[in-house]
């Protein structure tokens, strides 16, 4: 029996259990276990599609159409749910060292990796709007659990742009309903490439990239999301940027899938593009000028968003390799660094102007915390090294060098600001008193091994990429864009 | 104040463009018929809409009751509920008494309430039970219940509502209208291999008693009894945490 469905349903079960008891006393050592259960889910699946209800595919004359929910399951999707996954449970783990954990906390990161695995996993577009939405109100509860009035503002913020971006993706799923009727996207893409292009199609199109915007942190949407990372507690940042880097990823592929044939696709591609260089010159400006290590890292997320949006945008297989690959490495080394902010944040402040001088009080942290930022800023032999100079080969061969040049000196600004934070958290000389109460506070050791522990998988990724980009690509190939390759090769 | 003008007119300009964008492709739209000729030809349950939420795509409604759970548990802890930390809190409600007060309303309304509110509820029941059959259903059942509810609840205030639905109760009620539909898809899955199943005879017995000539119902019913239950409560849940200050000063740790 293909156990797929319970990636999904087994979450989602635990979430309203988990929601239910919130209060008992067996909510810290629950937590624990179902944070070890979630690294068994991605593995129950089978490849292939799966049928919900048993309504599979129906002949209307010739044309086979599906008639019910479909999710499917490939390597590619495989390794971005085990990713995800990963970090929950991490985090999970993590927030049992939190005095104040509340069966709440739990239930919805488990509600979160549910709805984002849904929208990995699915083949429906109105199933992938319903669980986009859960995401969305999901993102906006673990960013008000910090219980500061910044977050409840930026919470709230979010929420009321979400209404209208989420009704706007409705809208848009309707349109193309009423355009090719029906949900399944393989059937879309099909009808799409036959039936000429309406208005009604060419709106659908836009409404689609707004949603998109929205859940992935691309402009115009990329100051909301930015704010929530940077006013959440840092090891729920860590869980958040996860989650939106996969919803950009798994929207970015449905508008691939759908459109990716259509002449329409041209135009697209430059407004994507357009969209994803925004992000990344605007995310490390604004991280270039902040004096708090989370607003950094809250900028540095989006800019990222934006190189992992460019390599699907471009629509070549060897871009969208790079754009999933270095999404996954990006989620990885994202998340320590995050984890990093937190034990800042239980030493003194995330602000870096308090702290200095923490080379002398923890200089395992400190390692680690250099590693995942060379990670970052992409330096051999970590994987985000790898990932982005596959982005660079891509978009050379793309034939868009300009935006290689852009990558490389956006890298230097990334290197400015992530030494310039190295520098003011851990070498700045700070005075005796303050390093003694610096020493004074107590690191669990649950965060070190986590964080070595990501960096391990970040270093390990960075010698031998080939594990993931051999499962990677015979999927992505399927996918890429037929005629971008075939322009390029023309010119 | 420069600023601010040219913003207003970028603002407005963008939404002039993309406001004309979508009226004009609604403007153009034409339906194909597609899939929906399988939804309406194939009778699964005599009330069509309910054949297509609970049978062809029953995955999307569970996750639309989610939607409805999560976001009852976010207003949960946009009023305290298992923060991490409620200083904040503290400090808006610290200041006032947190005593609930009866919001004073004549007794002609009071009098109106009480045999609406009945009625309402026995329309509720009909409704959600008969949701395979006719018009309505779990959603719109759930929805005219929890109407009942709230107008108890405007009417007496929260301490003399003579329904008395405790916050735990609703909390409670709600869980399990979503733990029934998320398990009765399971069980579809442990039967048939295909989760949410339309599940129409165990062991030739037939899951729901249904009068000759519905044809084989299966577990709509049952599906609309667990989402009914999901959105009176939820519905009803969201109504008491704006009505009452009791729960947040519990919440915050005061009462």
């Amino acid at each position: 029996m293909n156990l797929l469905p319970l990636i999904v349903v087994v979450p989602l079960i635990t979430a309203v259990v988990f929601s239910y008891i919130y209060r008992s006393k067996y909510v810290k050592p629950l937590t624990l276990f179902i944070g070890f259960i979630l690294l068994v889910l991605p593995l129950l699946g089978t490849y292939g599609p799966y049928f919900f209800g048993g309504h599979g595919i129906v002949y209307i004359g010739t044309i086979p159409l599906v008639s019910g929910i479909v999710y499917t399951l490939n390597p590619l999707k495989e390794t971005m749910i085990f990713t995800l996954m990963l970090i929950g449970s991490i985090v999970l783990v993590l927030s049992t060292r939190e005095r104040e954990l509340s069966g709440v906390f739990t239930s919805l990161v488990l509600m979160g990796l549910a709805s984002v695995s849904a929208v990995i996993l699915t083949e429906d577009l109105f199933n992938l709007y319903v669980f986009y939405e859960i995401a969305a109100i999901t993102q906006a509860g673990l960013v008000i659990l910090s219980g500061t009035e910044e977050a409840y503002r930026s919470a709230f913020r979010y929420l009321l742009v979400g209404t209208m971006a989420g009704s706007i993706l409705l809208l848009g799923v309707g349109l193309l309903l009423s355009a090719t009727g029906s949900l399944n996207i393989g059937d879309m893409g099909r009808c799409l490439t036959v039936n000429p292009l309406t208005p009604t199609v060419y709106g659908g199109l836009l409404m689609l990239i707004v949603g998109l915007a929205y859940g992935g942190g691309l402009p115009p949407f990329h100051t909301l999301k930015a704010d929530l990372y940077a006013r959440a507690k840092p090891f729920v940042a860590a869980i958040l940027q996860a989650y939106s880097k996969f919803i950009l990823i798994a929207l970015m592929l449905v508008v691939l899938k759908l459109f990716g044939n259509l002449p329409i696709f041209h135009t697209t591609r430059g407004v994507l593009i357009a969209l994803s260089v925004f992000a990344m010159v605007f995310g490390t400006v604004m991280a270039l000028l902040q004096e708090d290590y989370r607003k950094l890292l809250a900028y540095h997320t989006v800019s990222q968003g934006g190189y992992v949006a460019l390599g699907l945008a471009l629509g070549t297989p060897l871009a969208i390799l790079a754009g999933i690959f270095h999404g996954i490495n990006h989620t990885l080394y994202k998340s320590a660094l995050f984890i990093g902010a937190h034990i800042l944040d239980k030493i003194k402040s995330t602000d870096m102007r308090k702290v200095g001088g923490l080379l002398l009080v923890t200089p395992t942290l400190a390692f680690l915390i250099l590693c995942a930022k060379l990670a970052s800023i992409g330096i051999p032999p970590f994987n985000g090294f790898q990932s982005k100079l596959l982005l660079a080969e891509a978009v050379m061969n793309a034939n868009m060098p300009e935006l290689a040049v852009l990558m490389l000196i956006l890298s230097i600004g990334t290197f400015l600001y992530m030494m310039k934070a190295f520098y003011l958290i851990f070498l700045r000389p700070c005075s005796e008193e303050q390093l003694r109460e610096f020493k004074d506070v107590k690191i669990s050791k649950y965060y070190i091994l986590s964080l070595g522990l990501l960096l391990v998988l970040c270093l390990f990724l960075g010698i031998y990429p080939d594990i993931v980009i051999d499962r990677l690509y015979p999927v992505v190939e399927d996918i890429g864009v037929k005629w971008v390759l075939e322009s390029i090769k023309n010119s | 104040m420069k600023l601010s003008v040219s913003r207003e007119v970028a603002v407005s300009l963008s939404f002039l463009l993309f406001g004309a964008g979508v009226f004009y492709s609604i403007y153009s739209i034409e339906v194909v018929e597609g899939v929906n000729a399988i939804y309406t030809h194939i009778k699964i349950v005599p009330n069509f809409v309910s054949a297509v939420l609970f049978d062809w795509r029953g995955f999307d409604t569970l996750g639309e009751c989610l939607i409805l759970i999560n976001s009852v548990l976010v207003t949960g802890i946009v009023f305290g509920k298992g923060l991490f930390n409620w200083d904040f809190l503290k400090e808006v409600y610290g200041e006032e008494k947190c005593k609930d007060s009866d919001l004073g309303f004549t007794p002609i309304v009071k009098v109106l309430a009480v045999p609406m509110g009945v009625l309402l509820m026995a329309l509720g029941i009909l409704v959600i039970l008969g949701g395979h059959i006719t018009p309505g259903g779990g959603f719109q059942g759930g929805a005219l219940i929890s109407a009942a509810y709230v107008l108890a609840m405007v009417a007496f205030g929260v301490r003399r509502c003579p329904i008395r639905f405790t916050y735990k109760f609703l909390e409670s009620l709600e869980s399990f209208g979503a733990l029934l539909f998320l398990i009765l898809g399971l069980l579809g899955m442990v039967l048939s291999g295909y989760y949410l199943y339309n599940i129409r005879e165990i062991w030739g017995i037939p899951p729901f008693p249904s009068p000759p000539g519905v044809g084989d119902v299966g577990i709509i019913p049952y599906l609309n009894i667990g989402v009914g239950l999901k959105v009176l409560a939820g519905l009803s849940t969201i109504t008491v945490l704006l009505l009452s200050q009791r729960i947040i000063s519990k919440n915050i740790g005061k009462g």
